[in-house]
């Protein structure tokens, strides 16, 4: 009899994994395949066909532009808030920090909503933006602040506790040796967080990509025009087109698989350099 | 309770843990597993406890066959480094844990507990915390609380590893002083592991000094310092000096020069001389003696401490003198050693 | 905004009743994730079986996956004529479009939470606490039960927290499959919209109100009991 102080007996630790394996099974693995298979059930050629047409197209755009303006965006947002809140001390810093998890507990659609109370027609700034003839809501621009605002934690809440673990003494010494602030962030500060920052990024990009509710909001669903992927896929759904829906969801879920894959990798590789990382 | 280990060997993966290693444990001794890391100690000590199984070999407890048996069928108590207590737990739960985990027909009634607990908490000379966290305590009451927790079960055999190591000096001193008392007031059979030699030379009954996986010598504290059974025990237990040598016709002899030893074992040609700092004598004639430049003097232990580096020798050597010699710094002091023991020399 | 209005959007039958919906249904679903996350957790952390690693990849899909997307798939599965809502229509089990389907929905969404708050306590657990409760007697439910499970506690509520803070809010994944009927399955997140698409913004900030002090209270609840829990694991 060979067993550790410290372990289950097999058969409770077969039991273990068959339940914990089965849940898992019944909720990811099958809604994962629903989508494959749901997409492809008219063939290939259907499947192709849902993709290449213009609305769908649009959509695919128009995602891609508002990830590719959201992330950047929040790449400096979060370089700078994590900079300003583990290198400096300031009044207010741990306001400051909460709110960087607000994002995080308010529902997206209360989200969108804020931004129609502040930017819509009857809005705050309504009036005065209509007077400019600007149009943020129900138009790409509220769409990309929408986004902004409820993928902004996910490059911070990464960055901050590495650069925390790892203070302030490099950039001082940087600065005791003549280096301009600047250049103590770009020489030193960057590289640090090397691995943290790639991780962020991602967690960023695959929600800026898939993001819903606060964007279902703010873009008032003009066909072709104001349509996310995943704006996209809900039309197509009510609809009743089911494989066109399927067929654009399927490119959101390949998305999804890559960036788990990514963020293994990274995560793989983060370990290896001697930190982790946390969630 | 005795104990006999019969060729007990481990690996873990493809390290070699222990080779073959039997040992006999006498009913109420104190004994102290010492050698340096990795030299098999807390494998041992863990194998007696059952946490961990021999690949080959036995474990008798009174002549019983223990080896199949899990820790929780062993009634042993043990005593872990870190102390391993229950941080969500009173200290007063922690020591009635052992108790309360019992099976029903088993368990002591409550108040009976409640007792047992009080009564523990008094020996351990910590009768008013018990409703405190671990984390209120300190190193050392913490370390007791775990002793208390252990005995709580009534165990006849205490296995503690390594117990004061996260301890300061003082600590450590009062607490070890005090560990042996309790042994000798319960009437345990204790067996403790720590790489201290002087905390298993001050306290053991016997030490089993271990290295590489081997018992290289079972015996009281005293034989092991005066008598050591093998270089590795000379050199670990103590400070000492190693001379290689070569014995011819009865002679030591280190570099032409005749050592005033006399030989302890039979060994011809090379072999090792080792001696303990103040084995020493000052002589005055230079060229029947060994030099030793006076690069650094202090004061010591009430001797006077000279040490430097020879040249081919790879470690320094180390004399203790007399406060009183005659020691002049930059010059060369001449000595020969008095008493020493030989050993084969290493195989290169 | 009047009191009056507010009174009657925020506070009306059909709103309770979302609220009901919404926050039955997080939390239900942020329970049934504690106990299987902890279990997944578990599996995770001490044991090695083949294809672990992307199991665990696998783990963090409901952060990774556009919420739509897990809408209609669930939808898909568990509509009568759908892989696996096919197998309860003879058992008269309906998912789709009834509060079931918002509840399985939101499992989905917060089954990382728990997981991914436990694992890092689970993994750091000194194996000696455990080995001295065997040393003691200790059956190996036993240990788990009152040394274990207490050290893992504080995490676990973390993870609830998260999971029912994110199911509350959701929208993407459940509007698809809760048929939102209104008084029956419609979620609170769809209400604001509703009034929105109205025009009655002070209506939807109403709503918004309601849900966002509620989750205030819930969420500062849970930080409660954290702390009180937190008291005693002071290094």
């Amino acid at each position: 009899m060979q067993r550790v102080a410290t372990t289950e007996s097999s058969l409770a630790r077969w039991l273990i994994i068959a339940t914990g394996l089965g849940f898992l099974g019944l909720f990811l693995i099958m809604p994962l395949l629903a989508v494959f298979t749901q997409a492809l059930v008219k063939g290939f050629a259907a499947y192709t066909d849902a993709i290449f047409e213009p609305d769908a197209l649009a959509a695919i755009k128009l995602t891609l532009l508002i990830a590719g303006i959201s992330v950047p965006l929040n790449i400096i947002f979060g370089l700078a808030a994590s900079w300003a809140i583990t290198k400096f001390s300031f009044p207010g810093k741990g306001l400051f920090v909460t709110l960087i998890d607000l994002p995080f507990s308010v529902s997206p659609v209360v989200s969108g909503l804020i931004y129609v109370l502040i930017f819509g027609a009857q809005g705050w700034l309504g009036p005065w933006l209509a007077e400019h003839g600007i149009r943020i809501i129900f138009a790409v621009p509220g769409m990309v602040l929408a986004t902004v605002f409820v993928t902004f934690p996910f490059v911070a809440r990464e960055l901050i506790p590495l650069m925390t673990e790892q203070g302030r003494e490099d950039e001082e010494a940087a600065l005791s040796l003549g280096a301009s602030g600047w250049q103590a962030f770009w020489y030193i500060t960057l590289p640090n967080v090397r691995w943290g920052l790639p991780y962020g990024v991602l967690l960023c990009n695959a929600r800026a990509m898939g993001e819903f509710g606060a964007v279902s909001v703010v873009s008032g669903h003009l066909r072709g025009e104001t349509n996310t992927m995943p704006l996209h896929v809900e039309i197509l759904y009510n609809e009743y087109n089911f494989v066109a829906a399927f067929a654009v969801a399927s490119l959101l879920a390949l998305l999804a698989l890559v960036t788990l894959a990514l963020k293994s990798v990274l995560e793989w590789r983060y370990d290896y350099s001697g930190r982790g990382s946390e969630h | 309770m005795s104990i006999r280990l019969e060729n007990i060997s481990k690996r873990f993966g493809t390290f070699p843990a222990l080779h073959g290693l039997d040992l006999d444990i006498r009913p109420r001794e104190f004994l102290a597993l010492l050698g340096p890391s990795g030299s098999g100690k807390t494998t041992l000590l863990r194998i007696i406890a059952g946490l961990e199984f021999p690949d080959t070999g036995s474990v008798y407890f009174n002549e019983e066959d223990m080896t199949d048996l899990p820790i929780a069928q062993r009634h042993i108590g043990f005593v872990f480094q870190q102390y391993a207590l229950y941080k969500h737990m009173t200290v007063a739960d922690n020591i009635a844990f052992g108790l309360t985990v019992r099976k029903r027909r088993n368990r002591p009634a409550k108040q009976a507990i409640a007792a047992r607990v009080k009564e523990l908490l008094e020996l351990v000379q910590l009768g008013d915390l018990g409703q405190r966290y671990p984390s209120q305590l300190s190193g050392g009451q913490r370390q007791r609380v775990a002793l208390a927790r252990a005995l709580a079960v009534e165990p006849k055999l205490l296995l503690l590893d390594e117990p004061f190591g996260a301890l300061d000096a003082k600590v450590r001193k009062d607490l070890r002083r005090w560990l042996r008392d309790l042994h000798e007031r319960m009437g345990l059979t204790s067996i403790f592991v720590t790489h201290d030699q002087e905390e298993a030379l001050e306290l053991a009954d016997r030490v089993v000094v271990m290295d590489h996986g081997l018992i290289e010598q079972v015996a009281p504290p005293r034989e092991i310092y005066e008598r050591p059974g093998s270089a590795f025990v000379f050199d670990f237990v103590g400070e000492s000096n190693c001379l290689p040598v070569i014995v011819r016709d009865g002679k030591i002899l280190f570099r032409d020069i005749v050592l005033n030893v006399p030989p302890s074992a039979i060994i011809e040609d090379n072999a090792q001389l080792f001696f303990r700092p103040h084995d020493v004598i000052q002589i005055e004639n230079a060229d029947a003696a060994l030099a030793l430049k006076v690069a650094q003097c202090h004061l010591r232990n009430g001797y006077l401490r000279v040490e430097d580096h020879v040249d081919g020798l790879k470690r320094p050597i180390i004399i203790d003198l007399p406060p009183g010699a005659t020691v002049r710094p930059r010059e060369s002091v001449f000595f020969q050693p008095v008493r020493g023991q030989l050993f084969p020399a290493v195989e290169k | 905004m009047g009191w009056e209005h507010f009174d009657r959007v925020a506070l009306s039958e059909r709103a309770f009743a979302a609220y009901r919906l919404s926050f039955g249904a997080a939390l239900g679903a942020a329970a049934i994730n504690a106990l299987f996350g902890l279990l997944i957790a578990w599996m995770l952390v001490r044991y090695r079986f083949p294809g672990r690693r992307v199991v665990n990849a696998l783990v963090d899909l409901p952060f990774a996956l556009p919420t739509a997307v897990a809408g209609i798939a669930f939808t898909a599965l568990y509509s009568p004529n759908g892989w696996i809502g096919q197998y309860l229509e003879p058992w008269g089990i309906k998912v789709a479009f009834t509060s079931l389907g918002v509840l399985i929905t939101l499992i989905f969404i917060g089954l990382p939470f728990v997981v991914r708050s436990v694992e890092p306590v689970l993994a750091d657990l000194g194996q000696d606490v455990e080995e001295a409760a065997a040393s003691l007697g200790a059956t190996r439910l036993q240990t788990f039960l009152r040394v274990i499970l207490p050290a893992l506690l504080p995490a676990l509520l973390t993870g609830f927290a998260l999971a029912f803070a994110r199911g509350v809010g959701k929208y993407g994944s459940v509007i698809f499959i809760a048929g939102n009927m209104p008084y029956r399955t419609e979620i609170a997140p769809l209400l604001i919209i509703t009034q929105l698409e109205q025009y009655d913004y002070q209506g939807a900030t109403a709503i918004a109100t309601v849900m966002l002090v509620a989750s205030f209270i819930l969420l500062l609840i849970v930080n409660l009991l954290q702390l009180w829990n937190r008291r005693f694991m002071v290094h």
